[in-house]
């Protein structure tokens, strides 16, 4: 029983060491996200309007029923998402979204800074989305 | 003139003036440890956990404490509107007041002499210190079941008793463990104690200089177990029943906020210092040392501190079957026999 | 019946059956795209091919095969499955895979089949269609690039719909659905193709790219328009009814739809709907609560009661339960001046079939009719008032080569199906050619006269109706009145049509008395599989009848209640200004009475008289019960929460009841429909999706007593007659964007001899005198009228043409440019 305490306070103690730092002072120093990383959506934009023809597959999909689509239809007799809205603060990012898209009009990008002071500020509209 | 010692009956004015400087310095030494005491806690369970603790405020986040204060300090106060009153306030002062008036029984250095008089370098001498400690460490557990009797909430009565029954129970173990030191010093008094520990070490003298008979060397299961109801009774982990955060949200003090939650912060770390330096001059000669006196009782006090933070940083809270059992199965019976292996020891 | 094997089940199925429903019948999956329940077999998409053990080394199409004793069926394996996959490859040669921006997606036949045959490539490369897609038309849309020639909607428009709009053009790869000279769509809108098309082609424009099929939430309801009772399934987004399903499994209309059902569900969606009680204040209308509005109405009601008395007159769009609760409501004020719908256009009618029949009600059912070998229709074209009756006619005809008759003033669609006579009358002598028909049958001596009371004074007071004198009379051939009196009593199953409604209010009582005496010479009434059909120009005509929202003996009916003979009126669900007759003596009688209130849920005209205005529910947003024509009890559920603060109108007159001392209260509709008498055979519960007849397939007598009734002297000169057109129905649904799409405005109708006699054009916006008043009117010209009548229809309050129309059959106007 000794032993174990000794053993328990030997681990913790040699943690002081500063080679088993593992903290990332995060404003100061910031971590590559990897290109898989699923952070923030993207709506790729092709000529003058974005990507996406409303096909509802991303909200149809959506685990978390984070995504609103509005579809209408354009002066060029287009289907285009009059309304294109994601809440982030139920998003989880799975990615669904993105494999589901059959016209590959939604990306999710490295960007994870989302903390925001207000509710309203997650709501991304397509025009956010579009940046 | 012999130096006689300084006393209200013969230099009223000095004694007074001396008196003070002494409360204050103690006192501000003590305040700044607290303060310290939690930065260090941070930053050394921090790195034992891989973490940094807090970076921010100020180099190495030593500001944090500062920060801390004053965020206590501006945080609204919060009476629940079912709470008692009077109790509820009376609590937390009634936790820290015992703790801080324990130190002033430590003696933290060899007596000097000014000005033709002997100066204790103890604020108080008293010939019961030992039983003025368990009073005060008595009193303590008071703070503690009012809070929680008086928050009105189902934890923080639940952390009160908590509290009392740990309190109880490892209070009789230290207090038994205790009179072992007694018999061999065959004085009460924390001075007397001190110096009871300055022959040499089971008459040795090849030894350094300031390695001295301290009881640790003759009493190791006393101050095992003395360390570990020490721990108990301030209710540290691994004892830190009375605030279990995974069953009691924070216990005792969960009603609490503001400066009031300040006092119960200060309380534990100034009873952590102030069982560090009981246990040091125990068993660890006091400021006997190497160093100068004060530094000598600082290094212990800070080492005890230190120790018990690591012991934080290990070892998971015990289960309350298993603190009870321990309290009165295991200390008791052993600090009881403690005490007739050392009277036959002592007769022999 | 035959009994054959399919994948090792046993089945037995009637000796017409095909492989496919034997297949269906026992539960084996067989996949198809061009066959449909109600069109004729076709085997144009070869996808239900099957294996016959009896006919091996080809494979079978099921949907057009007859069972044969003994036939062993195999319906997949691993050869069938590939013959299956390449005749989708085939068609996923051309087929645009535009599937994320097509509507049908979700819900399409070929993608489904594409999916279950995993066809992921394609072998056969081929150019993609890139044909114009048809968007002239605001209702339906067509893009032929994803059509996959199932002929579905050339066959339901030919067969069901008789209209023929689309036909299959050029050969071989270039093969297409086009209309006439393939130009863009015009025809009925009925959208009967749209809810056919299994694939993107055909799809509802007012629908297009609102939503995916799967995020609406289907609730079965009733249509609101008509008597005939057709079933719909709102498509519900969002608390918004985004569309119409389509939903064969449901009522007796077989997925069946008209222009106004299938696209008049916008004026649910109405910005234009009233949501909160008005009250009038210092000479205006003002928002006012419900608390207000209602006391207001409570005591308005109260002191009138103690005056000259309150009137209450509904329209026939509310429930069964709303009819039973408002005629509490009536007990509780005390008063018997209770009458619903068009001006007393029900009265005639039912004092009519009451005084002969004894019934005042439809003796048959629609299946019936599909199955009748003669029909006579009367007055009316039932395509324009009830159209998917008329779509049950057109089958009778065309499959089952029934013998049609029409009395009408007009040469309407009924006209045009294969060996259909029309007995072309001058206006208003509807009575006489039906006088002259009984006199063919007691002449000839081939009438039913067993058990007919009233038969010799019929005979004596029908001498002056020989064909040859009423041919003289009203234009109708002599012989042609003869033929249709003996076909229609040597029918087996025969069935005589007679709508009635706001329009056709006059000489009521005369044509149901004279179609009532046919029935009976005939044998119609009463015989199974016959039926005299009695059909209401509203949802729940029937109903209002039924629940006896009628005037007590001696109480005021409509006319008296709207010439002000009232304290105060109660006008629920009914626009009288807008579209009852003399609306110059309505303006002036509504205007005198002291205490108006309606109950409605735009503000029509009447309503902006009105003390009081509550904001009512349309169809959609109720609960309960509507009785169609054929006495069918359908449920009405909910789609939608009501807009704003408008309450359904049952739960408007439990609130009053209440403030007026009424004692009962109803915890819900099965609760009020237990108490509702006339139906209390009927057990709420058991309403399914079929609904529930009252009375029986076929309703029995409780009289046979023939009456004589005397016809009118046709009116010379230019005439205007009034009635339905078949993109509206009352007013309602000319709040609705879909009928407006195609018809938004009060039209005069010319024949092309009359337009060309009076040099006027389509479009032209001609002046239209008559009864001392005078409007303006834009023409039109169509191929139906015979010369010196002109047609106008009654919905569009806007025209005022009841300023001109004073309720008569017939009106002499003056036309002017």
């Amino acid at each position: 029983m000794f032993k174990e305490f000794a053993q328990g306070l030997w681990i913790t103690f040699k943690h002081l060491s500063p080679k088993y730092r593992t903290t990332v002072e995060y404003p100061k120093q910031r971590l590559q996200p990897s290109e898989r990383f699923r952070g923030l959506h993207r709506l790729v934009l092709q000529h003058d309007r974005e990507k996406c023809v409303g096909c509802y597959l991303c909200p149809t999909v959506c685990p978390a029923k984070c995504i609103t689509v509005e579809t209408a239809e354009n002066d060029k007799g287009e289907k285009y998402p009059k309304v294109y809205k994601i809440d982030l603060l139920r998003c989880i990012f799975c990615g669904y979204c993105v494999e589901a898209c059959p016209v590959e009009a939604i990306e999710m990008t490295g960007n994870y800074e989302l903390a925001n002071y207000k509710r309203e500020d997650f709501e991304f509209t397509k025009e956010r989305l579009l940046k | 003139m012999t130096p006689e010692l300084l006393s209200l009956s013969n230099a009223p004015g000095m004694f007074v003036a001396v008196m003070l400087v002494k409360i204050l310095a103690v006192f501000g030494v003590v305040m700044l440890m607290i303060a310290y005491a939690t930065w260090v806690e941070r930053k050394l369970i921090g790195h034992m956990q891989t973490r940094l603790g807090p970076t921010m405020t100020g180099p190495c986040g030593l500001l944090q404490p500062i920060a801390d204060g004053l965020k206590l300090f501006f945080k609204e106060d919060i009476i629940p509107a079912q709470a008692s009153k009077l109790s509820f306030v009376l609590a937390p002062m009634m936790m820290v007041v015992p703790a801080l008036v324990t130190v002033a029984i430590i003696p933290f250095g060899r007596d000097i002499t000014l000005l033709g008089y002997i100066i204790p370098m103890q604020i108080a001498d008293l010939n019961v210190g030992v039983l003025f400690i368990l009073a005060m460490a008595g009193l303590g557990v008071y703070g503690v079941v009012l809070a929680g009797w008086s928050s009105n909430s189902k934890y923080a009565l639940l952390g009160g008793i908590r509290s009392t029954a740990q309190v109880i129970s490892y209070e009789l173990a230290a207090g038994m463990v205790i009179v072992a030191i007694f018999m061999l010093s065959g004085t009460l008094s924390m001075r007397g104690l001190v110096e009871a520990q300055q022959g040499p070490l089971w008459g040795i003298t090849s030894l350094p200089a300031w390695i001295h008979n301290w009881y640790i060397f003759s009493q190791p299961l006393a101050f095992g177990i003395f360390v570990i109801c020490s721990l108990a009774e301030i209710n540290r982990t691994p004892f830190d029943l009375p605030e279990a955060e995974t069953e009691l949200v924070s216990g005792f003090a969960t009603e609490y906020s503001s400066m009031k939650y300040a006092l119960f912060f200060m309380a534990e770390y100034a009873n952590m210092i102030v069982l560090s330096a009981v246990i040091s001059t125990l068993f660890l000669g006091g400021w006997d040392g190497p160093f100068w006196g004060a530094l000598n009782l600082f290094i212990k006090v800070v080492g005890f501190m230190m120790f018990f933070m690591w012991i934080r940083a290990t070892w998971p809270r015990v289960r309350y079957d298993q603190l009870m059992f321990l309290g009165w199965k295991i200390f008791i019976p052993l600090a009881m026999l403690n005490i007739v292996v050392t009277a036959l020891l002592i007769l022999l | 019946m035959v009994t054959l094997t399919i994948d090792g089940k046993q089945i037995t199925v009637p000796r017409t059956a095909t492989i496919y429903e034997a297949a269906m019948q026992a539960g084996v999956e067989i996949p198809v795209l061009c066959y449909a329940k109600k069109l004729l077999p076709y085997g144009a998409c070869r996808v239900c091919l099957v294996e016959v053990e009896q006919m091996k080394g080809r494979l079978i199409p099921s949907c057009t095969t007859p069972v044969t004793e003994g036939m062993i069926v195999r319906s997949s394996s691993a050869e069938i499955n590939k013959v299956r996959k390449t005749v989708l490859e085939f068609l996923l040669v051309n087929h645009v895979l535009d599937c994320p921006v097509c509507d049908k997606a979700g819900e399409c036949d070929l993608q489904d089949l594409a999916y279950d045959f995993d066809c992921c490539s394609n072998r056969f490369e081929g150019v993609k269609f890139d044909l114009p897609k048809d968007e002239v038309n605001p209702l339906i849309e067509r893009n032929m690039n994803r059509c996959v020639l199932c002929g579905k909607c050339v066959r339901v428009c030919d067969e069901i719909v008789g209209y023929g709009s689309y036909s299959f053009i050029n050969r071989g790869f270039e093969t297409k659905i086009a209309t006439a000279f393939d130009r863009g769509l015009n025809c009925e809108f009925c959208g009967q193709c749209v809810s056919m098309c299994p694939v993107g082609a055909i799809l509802p424009r007012p629908f297009k790219f609102k939503a995916r099929p799967w995020q609406l939430k289907e609730v079965d309801s009733v249509c609101g328009y008509c008597g005939n009772g057709c079933t719909v399934t709102f498509g519900v987004l969002k608390n918004k009814v985004e569309t119409i399903r389509f939903n064969d499994k449901n009522g007796v209309n077989d997925g069946n739809l008209c222009v106004r059902g299938r696209f008049g569900y916008s004026f649910i969606n109405s910005k234009d709907r009233l949501t909160q009680p008005l009250l009038r204040k210092n000479g205006q209308l003002v928002p006012a609560t419900w608390d207000e509005a209602l006391a207001a109405v409570a005591t308005g009601l109260q002191q009138a009661q103690a005056a000259k008395g309150v009137g209450i007159l509904a329209g026939a769009r509310l429930t069964n339960e709303e009819f039973f609760l408002l005629k509490n409501l009536a007990k509780t004020l005390g008063t018997e001046n209770i009458d619903h719908s068009g001006g007393e256009c029900y009265k005639g009618v039912t004092e009519g079939l009451l005084a002969t029949l004894g019934v005042t009600a439809s003796t048959g059912t629609y299946p019936q009719v599909e199955d009748a070998e003669a029909i006579l229709c009367i007055r009316s074209d039932f395509y324009e008032t009830h159209p998917v009756f008329g779509m049950v006619v057109n089958q009778a005809v065309k499959r089952r080569e029934a013998n049609l008759f029409v009395i009408s003033d007009k040469k309407g669609k009924f006209a045009k199906l294969p060996g259909a006579k029309t007995l072309l009358t001058k206006p208003g002598t509807e009575v006489n050619v039906l006088n002259a028909m009984a006199f063919v049958l007691l002449d000839e001596n081939i009438a039913v006269t067993e058990g007919v009371e009233g038969i010799a004074e019929l005979k004596a007071a029908l001498a002056a109706y020989t064909p040859e004198a009423v041919e003289a009379q009203t234009g109708v051939d002599a012989e042609l009145i003869r033929v249709s009196a003996r076909r229609m009593v040597a029918a087996k199953c025969a069935a005589i049509l007679l709508a009635y409604g706001v329009p056709y209010a006059s000489q009521s009582r005369e044509i149901a008395v004279a179609a009532a005496n046919l029935a009976l010479l005939t044998g119609i009434a009463g015989r199974e599989g016959s039926g005299l059909y009695l059909c209401g120009e509203k949802a729940n005509s029937q109903g209002a009848i039924d629940l006896g929202i009628l005037p007590g003996s001696g109480a005021l009916g409509s006319s008296a209640m709207l010439a002000g003979q009232v304290d105060a009126l109660y006008v629920i669900a009914e626009d009288p200004l807008s579209v009852y007759p003399n609306r110059g003596a309505l303006e002036a009688a509504l205007k005198k009475i002291p205490f108006l209130v309606v109950q409605d849920i735009f503000l029509s005209p009447t309503a902006e008289l009105a003390h009081v205005v509550l904001p009512a529910t349309s169809y959609a947003e109720k609960d309960g019960t509507f009785t169609n024509a054929e006495r069918r009890i359908q449920r009405v559920r909910p789609g939608v929460p009501s807009p704003g603060e408008a309450q359904a109108d049952g739960a408007i007159f439990a609130q009053l009841d209440a403030r007026l001392g009424g004692k009962i209260a109803y915890t819900g509709i099965e609760a009020i429909f237990a108490a509702i008498e006339p139906y209390r055979e009927i057990d709420f519960s058991s309403i399914g999706a079929q609904g529930t007849v009252w009375g029986g397939e076929n309703l029995s007598l409780s009289r046979r007593k023939v009456q004589a009734v005397q016809g009118q002297s046709p009116v010379d000169g230019l005439v205007l007659v009034t009635g339905s057109a078949l993109y509206h129905n009352g007013t309602l649904s000319t709040h609705a964007s879909g009928p407006n799409a195609v018809e938004h405005e009060a039209y005069l109708e010319f024949g092309r001899e009359d337009a060309a006699a009076l040099q006027v054009k389509e479009g032209e916006i001609v002046t239209l005198k008559g009864n001392g008043a005078e409007i303006k009117i834009k023409v039109k010209v169509g191929q139906r009228l015979p010369k010196g009548v002109l047609f106008a229809p009654y919905h569009f309050a806007s025209a005022g043409l009841n300023r001109i129309w004073h309720g008569a059959a017939v009106t002499p106007v003056q036309v002017s440019k």
